[in-house]
């Protein structure tokens, strides 16, 4: 019913889109206003994990095992969330160390070790090249199903194959974006900005689908469940018995951690995730925006599946096109169109990148390896090699798309779509220990990943992809049901006579444990040589070393710039190279150039690695430069050396903030200082003021009795009665400031002893009778009953006392004044109140009395009389045993000076 | 930096919740159900917890954008707060 014709012009159209898109990210790229530096672009990037295998496969697996095909993206979801401290670190990493691809980034952790990278590269290549295939046959056979011929490809005229055609078209594609220029860091933004489209289209066109099966079809998921449990054949995909059916939650569990680990370690996810990360900050948001995407493109995974079957019942139907036989059977042309684009997407998508990727690898960790030593002498003579590396890597291109189009068609119809899927991932998971343990664990060795990954890979060939090469006839049947050579445990399919477990759970079970085992043994049980030592340092402390530091702390040797100019400029080309050099001599730190200079030899390392690879890059420059070995003693040595050095700088962080905390506190102190610097001062000279007043005023009357000897006997008697009270009130005032000095210097002797506070209180107010009689005032003390005992100087309570009692004295007004003296006892404590009924203290001055000669009261209108001493020498007397004296509020008028002293212990004994 | 560490364990504890909600022994509590609103439940129970997960990975993984401004905010706080605290009296009874 579709023209043949009309379909490969939409596909040409399709094709003919994306290139406009690649083509216009790739013209603003060289702007400078790039077009994939958003986060949503980086999560939707991501979005190449759903390729062919989900979009067709995930239908077909679910109408077997129902809910079986979601571990696939339960994983992923799981990882995504490690990968704030998984990939955040696997970015930082490659950023710093110009690493373009995983085979590159394991062998470059392992000492820079070309044997790793190339083997690493050879599993990928083993391990892709069948998912690739399966890209192509998934798309060949949706063009079938479209143009309703039949399925049978392997009998076709390779001339009529679409398939053939698709990936000759790809390759030109891939090679126009993926290899235009040689690019430093193995960038494309053209060719992300196509993925991040093709991500886009692939979901829509399965939502579309899905609506139109649930809600056209059926009237809602609710129906179309329902209608599918009328067949009791249904009824176990819509439970938990269709995914447990292979070997229950094992292989359930089993394939959570397998997709946990392909999406860190195919070569595709690491080229989107990793090399063509913009910006670190966007892991943040493709955390969960990969998680929602896989969700949104699974849910109507099992309602199509459950359609399909009821639809097409018959043995002979293929369930991973039922998402395209489904929209057909309702004569929905457009739809099936639409559905058909979107496969085309993820197939191309996952092609486009995986190749990318795939090239690097073969080109920097197989190809240049091998040509720089087979074919050296030649080589050296070549000017410029950049050309070379690009038709290396397009040659690559074109191998490894038309690898996939002949296991296509070789392998042919013998296996679904998905169980190709997962030996391809059960293949990338082997890269796993030594990428993670290389990131996290300093000790890993290169001979532990060496014989991690071998044993690893040997038994995931022999586990899953021998026997799928007998399943499809190039090995006799008998090699999985009877052994090799009929050995029973040697069955790939349950070795050592292990059953229950599914063929994928049983494969990976092997090869994980025999890849971890390796891997942890003989890295516990070997040394690491001076470069892999510095390498794991590298990649362990990647957050917390600055990136140059221990690269360049390990070399030792002379090198010419210009050697390495001309290196940089044989693989970068002349310009290239000239612009990184210049950039580089820009931002050190010194002037002019020493001969042989580790920073330059790390920069034309680092520079050459994002072209040809870490391994290949080493030898290049080993080859230019006079390199003195350093040992493995000596390594050690200077290693020790960088952490002392870190280990000094953060002693002298911590020395430097206990310095700043000391200074603040000496900065506090020397403020007290001045303060306490300016209070002296103002103490003498108020002190010699106060003097002054008292002396000049004696002087004067002397100097009238003297000058007028025939003065007047009361007048005479009058100033000779002032100068002996001037002189009084002289006396007074040097002994009070006496006093305080030597209490302020704590040379005032105290003769404590247990007393009577009742007695002293007596005696305080008799001592004062006088001046109450004088001015008529009245005096009430109340006492209580019992001994109020408190260990003290008697003299020195009593002067409290005498000061409190003449200081309310001297504010009562004469006549109408009255004085309260109290004594009460109150957890633990005395308190003897002294309340007077006088003007009061305003509330500005309640505590500027208790500063040295500072009297209440306005100080212009006149000073009350007295030395302005008495109150500061009691408060000191009354701190130095043990309570304190404060100017409580009074209930009415006047002030209420309050003491408190602790009470002595045996007070009822004194 | 501890707010960040912690944006790592958070993280770390989602996947451990993950990884309880999508195994046995969780998931084989659905083993034996039918149907909950008309769907399969065990269908619905896996694309809930998977939709949970995610919503809870968003809010931790989003306040890495929020926080320098957070912080700000916190310290101008800390500054008044300190002002305006009145000198307890010292007063002995």
């Amino acid at each position: 019913m579709l023209q043949g014709w009309a379909i490969g012009f939409l596909s040409l159209a399709y094709l003919g889109l994306l290139f406009a898109i690649a083509f216009y990210g790739d013209r603003r790229a060289s702007a400078g206003t790039s077009i994939i530096a958003s986060p949503y672009v980086y999560a939707l990037s991501l979005g190449v994990y759903a390729t062919t295998w989900t979009f067709y496969g995930s239908v077909g697996r679910a109408a077997v095992s129902g809910i079986g095909f979601l571990p696939i993206y339960l994983g992923p979801t799981l990882m995504a969330a490690l990968w704030w401290i998984v990939l955040r670190k696997m970015i930082r990493i490659s950023k710093a160390n110009r690493i373009t691809s995983i085979a590159d980034f394991i062998a470059s952790r392992y000492g820079k070790s070309a044997l790793l990278g190339g083997l690493v590269t050879l599993g990928a290549v083993i391990g892709v090249v069948p998912y690739i295939a399966l890209q192509l046959k998934a798309v060949s056979s949706s063009l079938a199903v479209l143009s309703r011929h039949s399925g049978a490809l392997p009998g076709q005229a390779i001339w009529s194959d679409t398939a053939l055609y698709l990936a000759l078209l790809l390759a030109a594609f891939t090679i126009l974006f993926g290899t235009r220029h040689l690019d430093a860091s193995e960038r494309h933004e053209g060719m992300v900005a196509a993925i991040a489209f093709e991500s886009l289209v692939k979901l829509l066109s399965f939502l579309a689908v899905g609506i139109y099966v649930g809600f056209v079809m059926y009237d809602g998921l609710p129906d179309l469940f329902r209608q599918a449990r009328a067949h009791a054949s249904l009824a176990p995909l819509m439970s938990l018995d269709g995914a447990m059916a292979g070997g229950g939650f094992a292989n359930w569990t089993a394939l959570i951690v397998l997709s946990m680990l392909s999406i860190l370690c195919l070569p595709r996810q690491f080229q989107i995730a990793v090399v063509e990360n913009v910006d670190e900050a966007h892991v943040a948001r493709a955390i969960w925006m990969l998680p929602l995407y896989l969700l949104v493109i699974n849910i109507f995974v099992l309602p199509i599946a459950m359609a399909g079957k009821m639809h097409f019942s018959g043995a002979q139907s293929d369930a991973d096109m039922f998402i395209l036989m489904l929209p057909l059977q309702g004569n929905q042309a457009a739809l099936a169109l639409l559905v058909f684009v979107g496969g085309l997407s993820a197939a191309t998508g996952m092609i486009i990148v995986e190749t990318i990727a795939l090239s690097t690898m073969l080109c920097n960790d197989v190809v240049m390896p091998v040509l720089l030593r087979a074919r050296r002498l030649r080589l050296d003579q070549r000017a410029d090699l950049s050309g070379l590396l690009l038709n290396v890597r397009r040659g690559a291109i074109l191998l490894l798309m038309l690898l996939g189009y002949a296991y296509s068609r070789l392998a042919g119809e013998a296996y679904a779509l998905v169980a190709i899927g997962l030996i391809s991932f059960a293949a990338v998971a082997q890269f796993a220990p030594a990428m993670l343990g290389g990131m996290f664990w300093k000790n890993g060795t290169r001979a532990g990943a060496l014989a991690g990954l071998c044993s690893g890979f040997i038994l995931w060939a022999y586990t899953l992809l021998l026997p799928s090469f007998a399943q499809s006839g190039w090995l006799p049947s008998g090699f999985i049901a009877n052994g090799p050579l009929g050995i029973g445990w040697l069955r790939p399919r349950q070795l050592l006579g292990l059953e229950g477990l599914d063929q994928i759970s049983h494969g990976l079970f092997w090869s994980m444990l025999a890849n971890l085992g390796c891997y942890v043994g003989v890295s516990l049980w070997s040394r690491q040589g001076a470069a892999e030592k510095a390498q794991a340092l590298v990649f362990v402390d990647a957050y917390t070393r600055g990136r140059a530091d221990i690269g360049a702390s390990l070399w030792r040797g002379r090198a010419s710039g210009d050697a390495l100019l001309s290196l940089l400029r044989r693989f970068l080309g002349a310009a290239r190279a000239e612009q990184a050099y210049m950039r580089f001599m820009r931002e050190r730190p010194s002037g002019p150039l020493p001969a042989g200079d580790a920073d330059l030899v790390r920069f034309a390392e680092i520079e050459l690695a994002g072209a040809i690879g870490a391994a290949s890059a080493h030898a290049m420059v080993a080859s230019v430069v006079d390199e003195e070995p350093l040992g493995p003693d000596e390594v050690l040595a200077i290693l020790d050396e960088t952490s002392q050095v870190i280990a000094y700088s953060r002693q002298l962080e911590t020395k430097s903030r206990e310095l700043e905390e000391a200074s603040a506190e000496l900065r506090e102190a020397n403020m007290q200082l001045k303060e306490l610097d300016r209070m002296k001062d103002d103490f003498l000279s108020t002190v010699t003021h106060e003097l002054r007043t008292p002396l000049t005023s004696i002087r004067a009357f002397s100097e009238i009795l003297r000058d007028n000897p025939g003065l007047a006997s009361e007048k005479r008697s009058e100033y000779l009665d002032i100068v002996i009270k001037e002189s009084e009130r002289l006396t007074r005032l040097i002994n009070d400031v006496l006093d305080l000095a030597k209490i302020e210097a704590g040379r005032a002797e105290w003769n404590s002893e247990k007393l009577d506070l009742r007695e002293v209180i007596d005696a305080a107010v008799k001592a004062t009778a006088r001046i109450f009689e004088d001015k008529r005032i009245d005096v009430d003390v109340d006492l209580p009953a019992q001994a109020a005992t408190v260990l003290a100087d008697r003299d020195r309570l009593m002067q409290v006392m005498l000061n409190l009692l003449s200081n309310a004295a001297k504010f009562c007004a004469p006549g109408s004044g009255r004085i309260d003296v109290g004594l009460r006892e109150q957890d633990g404590w005395l308190r003897v109140v002294v309340r007077d009924n006088g003007p009061g203290v305003l509330a500005q001055d309640r505590e500027i009395i208790f500063e040295k000669f500072r009297q209440g009261g306005d100080t212009l209108t006149g000073k009350p009389p007295g030395t302005g001493l008495g109150l500061p020498i009691s408060r000191r007397i009354i701190a130095h045993f043990g309570g304190s004296l404060w100017l409580e509020d009074a209930a009415g008028p006047g002030a209420q000076f309050v003491f408190a002293l602790p009470r002595a212990a045996n007070g009822d004994d004194a | 930096m501890l707010h960040r560490n912690l944006i790592g364990q958070r993280l770390l504890a989602l996947f451990l919740l993950g990884w309880l909600l999508f195994n046995f022994p969780l998931l084989a509590l659905f083993a034996g159900a039918s149907d909950w609103l008309g769907v399969p439940a065990v269908w619905l129970y896996l694309f809930a917890a998977w939709l949970l997960l995610i919503v809870l990975m968003a809010c931790v993984a989003e306040r890495t954008q929020e926080r320098p401004s957070r912080q700000a905010w916190a310290g101008e706080d800390f500054q008044s707060g300190a002002g305006g605290v009145p000198v307890a009296p010292d007063t002995r009874e």
